[in-house]
């Protein structure tokens, strides 16, 4: 009798159907529920917001960096005013009006892994700009000893001490019969060789 | 400009269903392990749109903890499946159907 390929015997499938209705329903549910648009993170944060004055001065007022740090001008009848908004040059900084007043805005990208990192040990009150999350760090060590439980376990039920030798985590032991372990998971072991590779 | 996150829903829905039915159809320990990770990871997309939904970074901490969750089950899992293939020299959960042998 000659051998040809033949389609998968498909009626074992008929239980998908009930995981393409559940599909259907979920998409129907979801397409129908109204969600807003996404509030997003922030992409910076303010570090140093001057008050420049009155919002009418924004067009006298300009960012100019000059030895080595960043200054906020306004332009005023009786002479220029430099505010200093940083010691350094190179800084994102910008004149926003706001609420009828100037102010000079520095402002530096805000880390979202950073901010993760923070969260996940308990520690996003001593962030700087951190985007708000909630204090993992209990979850933190409970996850770490359900780790350490799964490694125990995968060791233990992984062990095998039927064919010749037992094997445990720090120490191997041969048996009398002198056979070798047999890593073919788990045939019959001979007198000799083990098992049956 | 961020997708809306319906679209998210969408996806993870998908993805969920398709574990679902790789649970419901197979007979191989080692395909309900990947697809008991399939629906795992339909759980992490929703867990990292509703955190972008909210600007709150909650959602994708916890996706990382659900990732070591996955890892310790595949731990233990992967396990099981060594023991039932020493025991009922397969892999089918069909056979399994007594808890001694």
């Amino acid at each position: 009798m000659t051998t040809r390929p033949e389609l998968r015997d498909t009626s074992g499938l008929l239980p998908a159907v009930a995981a393409v209705g559940l599909f259907v329903v979920m998409v129907l549910a979801f397409v129908g529920s109204p969600i807003g648009p996404a509030t997003g993170f922030p992409a910076n944060a303010e570090t140093v917001n001057e008050s420049l004055g009155d919002a009418s001065l924004q067009e006298d007022a300009s960012i100019v960096e000059e030895n080595g740090s960043t200054l906020a001008v306004v332009q005023r009848e009786g002479g220029n005013e430099s505010t200093r908004l940083a010691n350094e040059t190179g800084v994102n900084a910008t004149i926003v009006a706001s609420g009828g007043q100037l102010y000079g805005v520095v402002s530096e990208p805000v880390s979202i892994t950073a901010s993760i990192g923070y969260a996940m040990f308990g520690l996003s009150d001593q962030a700087p700009d951190a985007v708000p999350a909630e204090n993992f760090l209990a979850l933190f060590e409970m996850i770490a000893v359900v780790l350490v439980a799964a490694l125990i376990g995968a060791v233990m039920l992984a062990r095998r001490e039927e064919a010749g030798t037992v094997v445990s985590l720090f120490s191997t032991t041969d048996d009398e019969s002198g056979a070798t372990v047999a890593a073919d998971g788990g045939s019959e072991s001979d007198e000799f060789d083990g098992g049956d590779a | 400009m961020a997708v809306d996150v319906t679209y998210y829903l969408v996806l993870s829905a998908g993805l969920f269903c398709i574990g679902l039915a790789g649970i419901l159809t197979r007979k191989n320990a080692l395909m309900f392990l990947m697809s008991v990770e399939l629906m795992l990871n339909a759980a992490n997309i929703n867990f990292v749109a509703f955190s972008l939904q909210w600007g709150n970074l909650t959602g994708q901490t916890f996706a990382l903890f659900t990732m070591a969750l996955a890892a310790a089950e595949v731990a233990i899992g992967i396990g099981i499946i060594l023991v039932l293939y020493r025991n009922f020299d397969d892999v089918d959960v069909t056979d399994a159907t007594s808890m001694r042998w």
